[in-house]
């Protein structure tokens, strides 16, 4: 759902005053969505190997394994195509040799109809892992189970198809056209997830199991992943707000209210960046504070066995 | 136990650190706030091409579109095979100098507009003073042509101007006599302000913008009170494209009276 509402408010400020979106995604800050989409490749990377360390634990996983290699090239292929920049801050020197404000090859791979294919086929194959952890050591048999996967399969396929469809069309249409096509790409998406996930449930009845998960069998660096994205969804969360805010530069109210003291410059990206990595520090050792506590109350519980038996006598 | 608790405190201290090197290695760019820009007579072309540079990449808004190549002309590469804009410029409009063509493009965008794009260039005249206006001209000369701005023209304009304008910005600022010297004539506030650029009224007028002949029976006074003050508050629907292109200025530009008077008389034309 985030991309989704992070495109609908894009969209709101394109509504409202189109050059402020413009300011946002191709002015000052354009260098910051590069970095967002690093930090969001970070994050489907992470929470996708994340699920497939947690195979290895689970009886009957391995007959998917051959398929992560592709799911893993699907995400990256679309990391980096979420990750091209499309127009850059430049001076005369650097447009002269680009040949243009746009990258001659890679400018196509900048505009959001690309960028937006490519993350909703990495929610699509991230969906399909999660998919595949679930029926890992289950084996459906309903009568219907292999029309149901077939169907599934074919979810999957026509998900990806009108992707795919709107985001070659994008091309070709005018912008404000263009943008609305988004949303048609995410409402497949999200359909493909609603409905594959209810014939799911329905085919996980009575499912033959091949054998229980080995709990506390995954393996350390499992739980290092999930440290990262904790602390790659925090710093997300962080950028996002610099952007939010940053995006008025010296106004207090867009156009309405000006603030013309020095105090009013919008910092750069790398000032910024270590305000965000100082509040997410800030943020995480409050986290650990609370868990300390909570372990501190546990151990004052705790009545070792030795103790409960000389109790009991 | 400890090891472990060190181990999380290195990835959490190396995962921060990675992302903030890497937010330190891009290009670093800093949104300024605008200073008021003072060129004196004995300006020399490179203070005027460094002054026009800053204004158009920053309070002028030029990239918003010319940077894009889509909406607008590209100004600082080529375009179509005729060069950058100081190239160009001189070849525009036949017994135009590079500078008139440039200025003109400034004062008055809809006289001439390149083919195969769309008039919405605001009025710039409006929103800079003359030496933003001027060292934008430089600045864009500048791409490949030779400057020839000279504290003259800023001067001219200066008192073509008025006093108030030449004080600072474009925008009348508060107690100046404001558009049409103050007038508080309806069609003479229209006139100035220069609204039937993009707006048709009584026959006149272009069809860029929303045809304002029965403005008053779909907005009442206070929609259109709120739409001069705030050309964003709403959208008049099918121009959904050309939203955010009126100028935000004109509450700046005109006394209450001045906009009182344009709001009963707009109001009437049912």
């Amino acid at each position: 759902m985030l991309p989704f509402a992070g495109y609908w408010l894009g969209r709101e400020i394109y509504q409202y005053d189109q050059s402020m979106g413009i300011t946002m995604m191709g002015g000052f800050m354009s260098w910051l969505w590069v970095i967002q989409a690093f930090l969001i490749a970070v994050l489907f990377l992470t929470g996708n190997y994340y699920l497939w360390v947690g195979m290895e634990r689970i009886p009957g996983a391995e007959r998917f394994r051959p398929y992560t290699k592709w799911l893993l090239a699907v995400l990256v292929l679309g990391a980096i195509v979420w990750g091209t920049p499309h127009t850059m801050i430049a001076d005369s020197k650097e447009l002269a040799a680009m040949g243009g404000s746009h990258h001659p090859f890679l400018g196509a791979l900048g505009v959001m109809s690309a960028k937006n294919t490519a993350v909703n086929l990495m929610i699509l194959t991230t969906f399909l892992s999660f998919l595949m952890y679930r029926r890992a050591n289950r084996r459906p048999v309903v009568p219907w189970a292999d029309t149901g996967t077939r169907i599934q399969g074919a979810m999957f396929l026509v998900a990806a198809g009108i992707v795919l469809f709107y985001g070659i069309r994008g091309y070709f249409v005018e912008a404000i056209v263009r943008i609305g096509y988004s949303v048609y790409q995410v409402l497949a998406v999200l359909s493909c997830i609603l409905f594959v996930t209810v014939i799911d449930i329905l085919m996980a009845r009575g499912a033959q199991s091949l054998g229980a998960i080995q709990w506390g069998k995954m393996p350390p660096r499992s739980q290092y992943a999930l440290f990262i994205l904790a602390v790659t969804f925090t710093w997300l969360m962080g950028l996002m707000g610099f952007a939010r805010s940053g995006i008025r530069q010296y106004w207090h109210v867009w156009q309405v209210v000006e603030d013309t003291s020095k105090y009013a410059a919008t910092p750069a990206l790398g000032y910024a960046a270590r305000m965000i990595s100082l509040c997410v520090l800030i943020f995480l050792s409050l986290v650990a504070f609370v868990f300390w506590l909570g372990g501190l109350a546990e151990k004052s519980t705790f009545v070792s066995q030795g103790e409960a038996r000389h109790v009991g006598h | 136990m400890w090891a472990t608790n060190l181990k999380i405190v290195g990835v959490v201290l190396g995962t921060l650190a990675l992302y903030t090197l890497i937010a330190n290695k891009i290009p670093q760019v800093q949104s300024e706030v605008p200073q008021a820009l003072t060129l004196g007579a004995n300006v020399t072309p490179e203070q005027l091409v460094a002054a026009g540079e800053k204004v158009f990449n920053g309070i002028g808004g030029c990239t918003t579109c010319h940077g894009l190549g889509t909406r607008a002309p590209n100004l600082l590469t080529d375009e179509r095979g005729t060069g950058p804009i100081g190239v160009r410029c001189a070849k525009r409009e036949p017994g135009k100098s590079c500078k008139q063509y440039l200025y003109e493009s400034l004062a008055d965008p809809t006289a001439y507009v390149v083919s195969g794009y769309q008039p919405i260039m605001p009025v710039m005249t409006r929103q800079l003073s003359p030496e933003q206006v001027w060292a934008a001209i430089a600045y864009l000369e500048a791409q490949g042509g030779t400057v020839d701005v000279t504290g003259d023209d800023i001067a001219k304009a200066k008192q073509a101007a008025g006093p108030a304008t030449a004080a600072g910005g474009g925008a009348t600022p508060a107690g100046g006599p404001g558009l049409a010297g103050g007038s508080t004539d309806p069609k003479q506030i229209i006139q100035a302000a220069g609204c039937l650029a993009c707006h048709k009224l009584e026959g006149q007028g272009q069809v860029i913008a929303p045809d304002l002949t029965h403005v008053g029976s779909r907005r009442d006074a206070d929609a259109i009170r709120r739409k001069i003050l705030d050309p964003a508050s709403s959208i008049t629907q099918g121009y959904e494209k050309l939203a955010g292109i009126m100028p935000k200025t004109f509450g700046s530009m005109m006394s209450a009276s001045q906009l009182e008077a344009l709001v009963e008389y707009l109001a009437g034309h049912k």
